[in-house]
């Protein structure tokens, strides 16, 4: 049962990713582009990540993909002109991550070498495991009560207060300057 | 309790958004079902033709969209990060209590300065 | 989990410069919007007034020794930061005064011009502190953002636009480098603070995650073979733009690699000399032959600095105290040096409207002065005694002889004689050809101010620089444990004697 969420949304997000590149009409691109955010939003679900989910769906799914329709409909682009001959590298990449699929599948199954400094070593779990990743993510994750977002917050406005406070400053220079870049016509009111 | 009953558990409680997903669906699909089904049709050529004031249809209906929409969209995006931080610290506000609330005066202070210039300089504004 | 923050006045008393400037830049762009009838000019003094202010709190800093660490050790203040931040802060100081006479030709938006150089500045404070890898990506993307606007600020002139393009779509995949080598280190070692990764053995994924580091790093710096978006940035970017962006964050990007190389990286030496040494020599030569063929000035001077950068390589590939101290050195004089030929190019650009280094013929009789002090800054870069240049790679050159890097000393002196010859190419054409409009050049008065202080930091460091070797030594005391002469240096025989 929990094995059908994981297929489910990894299902969706694939024939969604797909249909991105493979649609001829940019929009349709967009729109499915948006399906697949939000059903990688359910995957982070699953995995307890709700912040991460809440940051897919409000910024990615609310306000990138916003962008990336402007930026479609600001160039107009015409359905026959998005593609190239760009077979090659698209075989190539393609061989890569089917080869790597491959090598995971084959020893994805060993144990992850054990860490240099004895810590754990987050990223290899559940990476290397792909079918048992509901297994590997219910163990000690859900004995605790607090949520992720809680446990975010409280490492964010704490230990990393500094990158927190140097983010409101990222986002103040990049306001000012995507005015200085993007807006048309102000002049120096004299 | 194995670690898929556990999971299942869990994802209870998103039950409501799921409820909420459906009855959004079913409000979409519903009403265009209602009107395909009760509309009358009588289709003619003249009828299913493009209607732009009388006169023939001459361009495409996908124009080149103003550039000024873009500046929207981007400002869109860094208001929208900024809602992201608050959304973690509204949750454990109860925990951080007045250093949080300071540091996040910083932290909209700073946002502030950019909004009031943004609206001074009419970026805001459309022309 | 408990909430556990305390911050003490004397913890925000190291935060004190940062804030300083923080206020102040708010202070510059509200001006600059609440007052539209402003001189824009007065913006520019209002941010020098606001930046000597944090200069003296950063000499008031360095002299009463006050360091520390804060936010669990991801930010800290010691010697060396400070040292990099006044380095940082003066340049900044220098540029703004460079820009007045550039900025008034801008069709619109001058006041945010000072604010964005301020808030880049900021953030190259901030990256001069950064103490572990997540400040180092936030640091370093906060001070580049500001960077990317102003390299695009000529928005009717195409080069600029390309300039900016070219930049941002190659920060932005440095960007990405560096945070996927952070998450490396990170997965391999599970820490991220400078000090605490050292003890961590090499594994694969750590080497991987280090090596993408560095070269996220490396385009900061512009060393070869990640110099790819220098020559057409420093083309297409406003002049004094160009003079910043060829200083300051090489200096921030410094006060990085040196923590990384020397904390982190101090045991693994060996491993990473022939790194630097193929990263050091690449540079040089690549710069100085390029230079030779160019026509422009602006990218004559790009290709210069990729080939000082390879200069700067030379002391942390000597990865000892004394290395370290060099490259502080070195970074001083080429502050001066390489800021005051640019002022001069900005001067010459403001007022003949080229940058093609056939319009500096006959400079000498157009202004004597300008090409007085060209000819200063050209021989300085080139490393012509007495001048400052010749102290920076006489003392750079001598932590690597003390290592053992002989192969890296020819091909620094044979690049010495290659950058001769182009430095001095400008000097013919400025002091004998003739000039096609003999009408004379005047120049302003913070122009000339800026020049003068170049001229003097380029003679004092050169004729009298004991005060700052001595500044330099004692701001490097953190890597007092590399001696130098170590066991170490066998080694890299391939590269020994």
């Amino acid at each position: 049962m929990a094995h059908l969420f994981f297929f489910y949304f990894a299902g969706v997000i694939v024939l969604t990713s797909i249909l991105v590149v493979a649609l001829r009409n940019p929009i349709y691109s967009a729109l499915s582009l948006l399906i697949m955010f939000f059903h990688v939003a359910g995957l982070y679900v699953t995995l307890h990540a709700e912040f991460l989910a809440a940051v897919q769906i409000i910024v990615y799914a609310g306000a990138i993909l916003v962008l990336y329709l402007f930026v479609v409909m600001l160039l107009n682009l015409k359905r026959e002109e998005r593609y190239h001959a760009q077979f090659p590298i698209g075989a190539l990449l393609g061989l890569t991550i089917v080869t790597e699929v491959l090598l995971l599948a084959f020893h994805g199954s060993s144990p992850p070498e054990p860490a240099p400094s004895g810590t754990s070593t987050p990223a290899t779990n559940g990476v290397t495991e792909v079918a048992g990743v509901t297994d590997a993510v219910a163990g000690p994750a859900l004995s605790a009560v607090e949520g992720n977002t809680e446990t975010i917050g409280e490492s964010l406005y704490t230990t990393y207060l500094f990158p927190f406070e140097v983010a409101s400053l990222i986002l103040l220079v990049a306001m000012i300057g995507s005015i200085v870049l993007a807006k048309k016509d102000i002049f120096e009111q004299q | 309790m194995s670690g898929s009953e556990l999971l299942l558990d869990y994802l209870a409680r998103y039950f409501p958004v799921l409820l909420f997903i459906g009855v959004a669906l079913a409000f979409g699909v519903v009403t265009l079902a209602i009107s395909y089904l009760v509309q009358p049709k009588y289709p003619e050529t003249e009828k299913l033709s493009p209607y732009e004031c009388g006169s023939e249809p001459f361009s495409d209906a996908r124009m080149p969209f103003p550039v000024r929409y873009y500046i929207f969209a981007m400002l869109f995006v860094i208001f929208d990060i900024e809602v992201i931080f608050l959304y973690p610290w509204a949750v454990v506000f109860d925990n951080i209590g007045l250093i949080g609330l300071v540091e996040m005066l910083v932290f909209i202070g700073l946002f502030v300065v950019a909004y009031v210039y943004a609206w001074r300089k009419g970026a805001l504004e459309w022309d | 989990m408990t909430f556990n923050l305390t911050l003490s006045g004397s913890d925000l008393l190291l935060l004190l410069p940062e804030m300083l400037l923080t206020v102040w830049l708010c202070v510059v762009l509200i001006v600059d919007f609440a007052m539209p009838r402003l001189p824009k000019d007065r913006l520019a003094y209002l941010s020098v007034g606001g930046l000597a202010a944090v200069l003296v709190n950063l000499l008031w800093f360095d002299r009463a020794g006050v360091t520390g660490t804060l936010f669990a050790n991801m930010f800290v203040v010691d010697r060396l930061a400070v040292f990099f931040k006044l380095f940082i802060v003066g340049a900044t100081i220098l540029i703004i005064l460079v820009s007045v006479d550039y900025v008034r030709r801008f069709r619109f938006f001058k006041g945010e011009y000072y604010f964005l150089v301020l808030m880049s500045a900021l953030g190259m404070m901030f990256m001069a502190s950064a103490n572990d890898l997540l400040s180092v990506f936030i640091t370093l993307e906060f001070s580049t953002f500001g960077f990317y606007v102003l390299v695009a600020y000529l928005r009717d002139d195409v080069a600029s636009n390309e300039a900016g393009l070219k930049f941002f779509i190659l920060g932005v995949f440095a960007a990405g480098l560096l945070a996927y080598g952070i998450s490396l280190v990170y997965g391999e070692t599970g820490k991220i603070v400078f000090s605490d990764i050292a003890s961590a053995s090499p594994t694969p994924g750590l080497v991987i995650g280090y090596l993408l580091i560095f070269a996220a790093l490396g385009f900061k710096i512009g060393a070869v073979p990640f110099h790819s978006w220098i020559p057409d940035t420093y083309h297409g970017a406003p002049t004094p733009v160009t003079a910043y962006l060829s200083i300051a964050p090489k200096g921030a990007a410094f006060a990085i690699l040196l923590r990384m190389f020397f904390v982190s990286l101090a045991t693994l030496k060996p491993a990473w000399v022939l790194l630097l040494v193929g990263a050091s020599i690449l540079s040089m030569t690549y710069g100085n032959i390029v230079a030779i063929a160019q026509r422009n000035i602006k990218r004559l001077l790009a290709y210069s600095g990729i080939a000082q950068i390879g200069n700067i390589l030379i002391g942390l590939a000597a990865g000892t105290k004394m290395g370290g101290d060099a490259i502080l050195f070195y970074l001083l004089t080429y502050l001066f040096a390489n800021l005051g030929a640019f002022a001069i190019v900005i001067a010459v650009g403001n007022l003949i409207h080229s940058d093609e280094i056939e319009d500096y013929n006959g400079l000498n009789r157009r202004s004597p002065f300008l090409a007085f002090a060209m000819l200063v800054f050209l021989l300085s870069l080139a490393g012509v005694p007495p001048l400052a240049g010749f102290i920076g790679k006489l003392y750079i050159f001598l932590s690597a002889i003390n290592e053992g890097l002989y192969t890296l000393i020819i091909v620094g002196l044979i690049n010495i004689v290659i950058s001769m010859y182009y430095y001095l190419v400008v000097v013919k054409k400025m002091y004998i050809n003739e000039p096609t409009d003999p009408s004379p050049l005047t120049i302003s008065t913070p122009m000339k101010a800026v020049v003068y202080a170049g001229l003097a930091g380029t003679l004092i460091l050169g004729i009298y620089p004991q005060p700052f070797i001595d500044w330099v030594v004692a701001a490097t005391l953190m890597f007092s444990n590399l001696a130098g002469h170590t066991a170490a240096a066998p080694t890299i025989l391939p590269f020994g004697g």
